[in-house]
């Protein structure tokens, strides 16, 4: 995976612009990037890209700008809007992000165990 | 008409003017800091008697949760999804019949949008949800207030009528924040105290965030809820303990969010029994810049390790400053680090070499 940007963050969620979508990503259903079960809370994307699961993370192939919102999954379920609108929703904490169309690979912030020494996602 | 995907630039004079009228006058609804209680007694007997078929309930002005329990003895609670209904045949009906039948197309979105910042909906969504919690029988007004702002507005300016939209307005728009119903008694609990940061997210370094005199109460620091033990012990030397076995980072930023207020960054550094490091500052893109800092305690420990497993390590944090709520976060990191900026690259997603350059290109939020 050839990593040419660190490109943006909402909260503990770092994206990175890359060249391709890498030949071992397996594509998969649009689905949150990362979910708080303590908070409710979610951040996803939403509008016209492609999702593929690699190790540690996401590719996502944004076919248009779309828009990364943080926000509480009670207020998707109001909205009734579905990931495949690129639409803002009331937000959580993180102001909504515009990403412009393009390949990116997508992560989440680590955190180092020492006791384990092993490095995990951050918790919220 | 068509009102569908209007924004306030696409608005006429007139419904620019109505706007800012309904605006002002929900928002100087919102500082009122008791019930009307004659106009509230309006609205529910309009609710029981004409729409539940019920006597006028008793109603009780309140601040507390106190007699709850005492009234569901008492009286069959009247549950929200029945004043739903009840709203739903008797005022949403007609009013959706008579703009199918003028042809108006009207975004729904577009007056709860232009409402609910000013009005912080999204907070009170919060503190009902609060409410919630406690007891599910009840009704929040504010969060109803995107509805009936979104009748008001198209009522002021003639697009359809509504006779008995007055009753429905005292019922939501007296000053009651919760409405607890029951067959013969109504419970009207006032507006709690909301305290708050400068970004308007709920947050309180020293109270609950919201709270009611003698009734429920919750904390909350930059807009993330916290648990009551970061207040109550803090002080004590059991505050460290809890601080080094949290795992949540939110609750872990909320300590040293709490210290960090109460004793300014020295106290911060004798709590974390840790001294800084170094310290580096970034020009991200432009008009973004981080200052990235490395802390690591005095003392070491036999059991911790740095990412090469040797043992007898130091804890050690990166600090981060969330650039959207202005929380600190310090997130646990290898010991082995000398340098701000390299600790946090290796902090980043595993597909990312630590070679790659540290700095965002575009935006964070």
């Amino acid at each position: 995976m050839n990593i040419i940007e660190q490109f943006s963050h909402q909260g503990d969620t770092q994206w990175f612009k890359i060249d391709e979508v890498p030949s071992s990503a397996k594509k998969t259903e649009k689905k949150f990037i990362a979910a708080s079960e303590r908070t409710g809370s979610f951040h996803a994307l939403f509008g016209d890209y492609d999702m593929y699961d690699i190790p540690s993370g996401f590719v996502i192939e944004a076919k248009e700008d779309c828009i990364l919102n943080h926000s509480l999954a009670e207020h998707l379920k109001d909205s009734e809007l579905t990931l495949d609108e690129a639409k803002v929703l009331a937000k959580k904490d993180h102001r909504h992000i515009i990403i412009p169309k393009g390949v990116y690979a997508v992560g989440i912030q680590q955190r180092f165990d020492p006791m384990s020494n092993y490095t995990l996602n951050v918790l919220d | 008409m068509n009102l569908t995907k209007k924004n306030r630039r696409g608005l006429n004079l007139s419904e620019r003017k109505v706007l800012n009228l309904i605006l002002h006058h929900y928002k100087d609804i919102l500082r009122k800091p008791y019930v009307e209680q004659q106009s509230f007694k309006m609205g529910i007997s309009w609710l029981y008697e004409k729409l539940f078929k019920l006597p006028v309930p008793q109603i009780f002005y309140t601040n507390s949760l106190d007699f709850v329990a005492e009234i569901d003895e008492k009286s069959k609670p009247i549950q929200q999804v029945q004043v739903t209904e009840a709203l739903y045949h008797n005022v949403y009906v007609p009013i959706m019949a008579d703009i199918k039948k003028s042809n108006l197309r009207i975004d729904k979105d577009f007056v709860r949008n232009e409402l609910s910042v000013p009005l912080r909906i999204e907070r009170h969504r919060t503190v009902a949800d609060i409410l919630n919690g406690y007891r599910k029988y009840g009704i929040n007004s504010i969060t109803e207030w995107s509805k009936i702002a979104y009748m008001d507005f198209h009522l002021q300016l003639g697009y359809f009528s509504l006779p008995d939209f007055s009753y429905l307005k005292s019922l939501y728009c007296s000053g009651a924040y919760h409405i607890f119903l029951w067959e013969d008694f109504v419970m009207a609990l006032a507006p709690p105290i909301i305290r708050e940061n400068e970004q308007g997210l709920l947050h309180s370094v020293l109270h609950p965030a919201v709270e009611w005199y003698g009734g429920p109460k919750v904390y909350y620091l930059n807009g993330r809820e916290m648990p009551e033990w970061i207040y109550t012990v803090y002080g004590t030397e059991a505050y460290y303990d809890l601080f080094i076995r949290q795992k949540d980072e939110d609750i872990k930023a909320g300590v040293v969010t709490k210290v960090k207020a109460m004793e300014g960054n020295t106290g911060l550094m004798k709590f974390l029994k840790a001294e800084l490091i170094d310290e580096k500052e970034i020009q991200h893109f432009s008009g973004y810049r981080e200052i990235l800092r490395l802390y690591k305690t005095k003392e070491t420990f036999q059991f911790l390790q740095d990412r090469y497993g040797k043992f007898g390590q130091p804890y050690c944090w990166s600090e981060f400053v969330c650039p959207s709520t202005g929380s600190t976060y310090l997130i646990d990191n290898s010991a082995d680090f000398t340098d701000a900026v390299e600790a946090a690259k290796f902090l980043r997603p595993r597909f990312i070499p630590q070679t790659f350059p540290y700095r965002w290109s575009y935006d964070a939020s």
